[in-house]
């Protein structure tokens, strides 16, 4: 009981973390434990499909990142709509915006591209379907992160620039933005790793993203086990390395809405 | 009024709302027929597989290769046009179809009846068999695969239909593609894999502890197309036989199914009168 | 537009809508359930324990859910639906623990402190002057988290389980209806959203007497 006392009695900070040299040396055991024991998977037809999966993951990457930028930009139009608009426009972007986080996205996906060009008599590509479609849920997200950022902005910087003279457009584009962008950052970054495991939905409208790479060299020569793994592990990479990033902006920041 | 409950309306509201606006859409009309379409673009857009080999698959690149593309090729240099692949999975091959993004589909499509309801198909440009995939040493006959047995298969594939009719109360565990109902199979969460023949080649490849078992039934696959297209139709299927008739489309079989085809186009006595100068049938 | 086709498959439509309603609503619990252990874990003074935990969680959220669900499946060797609990699961206890965490850490030490000067014990403290507070804190991201779970329940159908989005994808290779098929699903899950946004909110009101 009186551990129990201690820790709630203490502000806790940050974690603590013992010695980096240690954490290093046992992840690295581990590692060099797991190499051990797939050894016997079939890795040589991950090495002759290599360049393909490589493909694939810039794929990935391009769809991820320029759907998080598009979305930013839109995100930013709903967030401002939601906070400055008048009613009619505040309750459509609310509405765009929780439609959106309500659905699963592989239904977003899949209305944009099988849904969609039949009512618009257009004709989509994949590649441009998936890049609208992911920008669409991407928009939805960042809306909230771009109104968090600029609520988290205190409002006597406004009131302050207001009293100095300033007026609206220039007060949003160079008090509160640039602030609000550097509040969310960490947010952002999420956001990133969000949208890019979602690209690997894509799949479905035939866009070859890195797991769909992954999934045709499966078909072609079936290796589950080597191949699913390499999935695993090039996801865990980039997420890894973007949560880090993370950390570095905010070490007490969580992915919560 | 709790602020939070009015806020979620909106989202019903505008669901309904977009609802009703494209419940009053009409779907656009067919245009354009697809040969005149062709030889106006100069483009032949030929739905083929990339998960299917050797009827379609990738090449270290990432291009197409395969039975079926190399099919849509020689009818394109008929056509005198240009062919782009575009990939088509059992998903999504009608839709393609049917919002104008892929012309035709060479690749693995039965011509069910009921699929006729909505598309149309050629001639059957090939055949293949319906069988299963089991264990070595296991029971080689499909009918007794009934409960408690378990068979995989993939969602969307007309071997369900086809087992179905031989073991009416099969248990069926539908998968998204054919290496995940393999890698069941192997880890005995299923008894077998219903799939066609010319899709155990891969994973014979490596694992000879798996065996084919008795044909089901002749599989065929036909191209399909869009509705009420006759010319383009037509062509497609008097191009299919000139290719026989020519010996390309034997060569290209040859290639990818290391063997020569053991099944006829158009009838077993012979090619449709008309095509290459022949007039009647019966040796003529 | 042909919706009565849609409702020939009603039964269909109903067994997958069965299906994901289940899993998700036990996957909710589930989650909860170990994030938020995982969670506490952390906030404890062990070091080992917290560099467990961070390890644990730092894994599960950057992999991604279907390669959790293959290697539940398929080398673990658990049934379909099982393996597609676990995975759901395991995947989202690492964002909620990380909420839950968030949330304790959040309330500021003088609560306890004052708790601890009125004369309270540990135990005390804890569930009367924490736990609401924590517990209001929390409950907007966790109704994302939960809402996740219900988005992500459609991975479940890459090993054979024939819920929403699975039924959805039948119906529209069978009829080629693949807009009306979509409209129904997505109307669906809206609802089951809004079911839990609406069961939080009132959650989140009742806490209100603390």
């Amino acid at each position: 009981m009186s551990g129990a006392r201690q820790s709630i009695r203490q502000p806790i900070q940050q974690s603590t973390r013992g010695p980096v040299s240690l954490r290093a040396g046992v992840w690295l055991a581990l590692a060099l434990i797991g190499a051990w024991l797939v050894r016997n998977f079939h890795w040589d037809v991950v090495w002759r499909a290599a360049p393909f999966l490589l493909r694939g993951l810039e794929v990935s990457w391009e769809l991820a990142i320029l759907s998080v930028l598009i979305g930013l930009l839109t995100g930013t139009l709903l967030a401002a709509a939601r906070l400055y608009g008048v009613v009619g426009i505040r309750h459509a972007a609310i509405a765009y915006i929780e439609l959106i986080r309500s659905t699963p996205q592989i239904m977003i996906i899949f209305w944009v591209y099988f849904g969609v060009p039949p009512l618009t008599g257009t004709v989509l590509n994949p590649w441009p379907a998936a890049l609208i479609a992911l920008s669409l849920i991407a928009s939805a997200y960042l809306a909230e992160v771009v109104r968090a950022g600029l609520l988290s902005v205190p409002a006597v910087h406004r009131e302050s620039a207001y009293a100095a003279g300033l007026r609206g457009a220039t007060i949003f584009l160079h008090i509160v933005l640039p602030q609000a962008l550097r509040n969310m950052l960490p947010a952002l970054i999420a956001h990133i790793i969000m949208i890019f495991k979602v690209t690997s939905l894509v799949y479905l409208i035939g866009v070859i993203d890195f797991f769909r790479a992954a999934m045709l060299v499966n078909n072609r020569d079936f290796a589950p086990y080597a191949i699913y793994l390499t999935v695993a592990l090039v996801y865990f990479g980039c997420n890894f390395v973007l949560s880090t990033l993370i950390r570095r902006f905010d070490p007490r920041y969580t992915l919560s809405a | 009024m709790n602020v939070r409950k009015a806020l979620k309306r909106p989202t019903l509201l505008a669901c309904l709302c977009a609802l009703a606006v494209v419940a009053c859409m009409v779907p656009r009309a067919q245009a354009e027929n697809t040969l005149d379409k062709i030889k106006r673009t100069g483009v032949f857009l030929a739905g083929v597989r990339y998960d299917f080999p050797p009827v379609g698959t990738v090449d270290g690149s990432g291009n197409p290769v395969g039975f079926g593309p190399d099919l849509a090729k020689a009818i394109a240099d008929k056509l005198g046009a240009k062919v782009q692949y575009v990939q088509s999975t059992s998903a999504n091959r009608a839709p393609l179809l049917l919002n104008n993004q892929i012309d035709a589909e060479i690749g693995i499509t039965t011509p069910f009846q009921s699929r006729e309801q909505t598309a149309d198909f050629t001639i059957p440009y090939a055949w293949d068999s319906t069988t299963i995939l089991v264990h070595k040493g296991d029971d080689l006959d499909p009918t007794h695969y009934g409960p408690p047995k378990k068979v995989a298969t993939t969602q969307g594939s007309g071997n369900v239909t086809v087992f179905k009719r031989i073991v009416p109360d099969a248990d069926f565990v539908l998968f998204q593609e054919y290496p995940d109902a393999f890698a069941a199979l192997l880890n005995h969460k299923v008894n077998a894999v219903v799939l066609n023949r010319a899709a155990t080649a891969v994973v014979l490849k490596s694992n000879p502890d798996l065996a084919v078992g008795k044909d089901i039934n002749r599989d065929v696959w036909a191209i399909m197309i869009r509705q009420d297209d006759s010319k383009w139709r037509n062509f497609l299927n008097w191009t299919l036989q000139e290719l026989w008739a020519s010996g390309d489309y034997q060569k290209i079989y040859v290639k990818w199914f290391n063997e020569q085809p053991w099944f006829p186009m158009w009838s077993q006595y012979g090619l449709q009168p008309g095509i290459g100068g022949a007039l009647s049938c019966c040796g003529n | 537009m042909d919706w009565p086709v849609i409702w020939q498959y009603r039964a269909a439509i109903l067994q997958g809508l069965a299906y994901t309603v289940v899993i998700s609503a036990l996957a909710i619990v589930g989650s909860f359930l170990f994030g938020t252990l995982l969670g506490y874990l952390r906030l404890t003074r062990h070091a080992l324990l917290t560099e467990v935990v961070n390890g644990y969680v730092e894994i599960v959220r950057n992999t991604p859910l279907i390669v959790k669900l293959f290697f539940l499946y398929y080398i673990a060797g658990l049934d379909a639906f099982p393996s597609g609990l676990v995975a759901l699961i395991v995947h989202q206890s690492g964002y909620i623990s990380d909420v839950i965490t968030a949330g304790f850490r959040s309330i500021s030490p003088e609560q306890a402190e004052s708790g601890y000067a009125l004369g309270l014990s540990g135990r005390q403290v804890f569930v009367f002057a924490l736990l609401p507070q924590a517990a209001r804190l929390t409950i907007p991201p966790l109704t994302s988290q939960f809402i996740e779970v219900v988005k992500n329940s459609a991975v479940v159908m890459f090993v054979g389980v024939q819920e929403l989005t699975f039924e959805t994808q039948e119906i529209s290779q069978a009829t080629l209806r693949s807009f009306e098929a979509a409209t129904v699903a997505t109307l669906l899950y809206v609802t089951l959203t809004s079911v839990i946004v609406g069961g939080m909110t009132s959650l989140g009101r009742r806490l209100r007497w603390a």
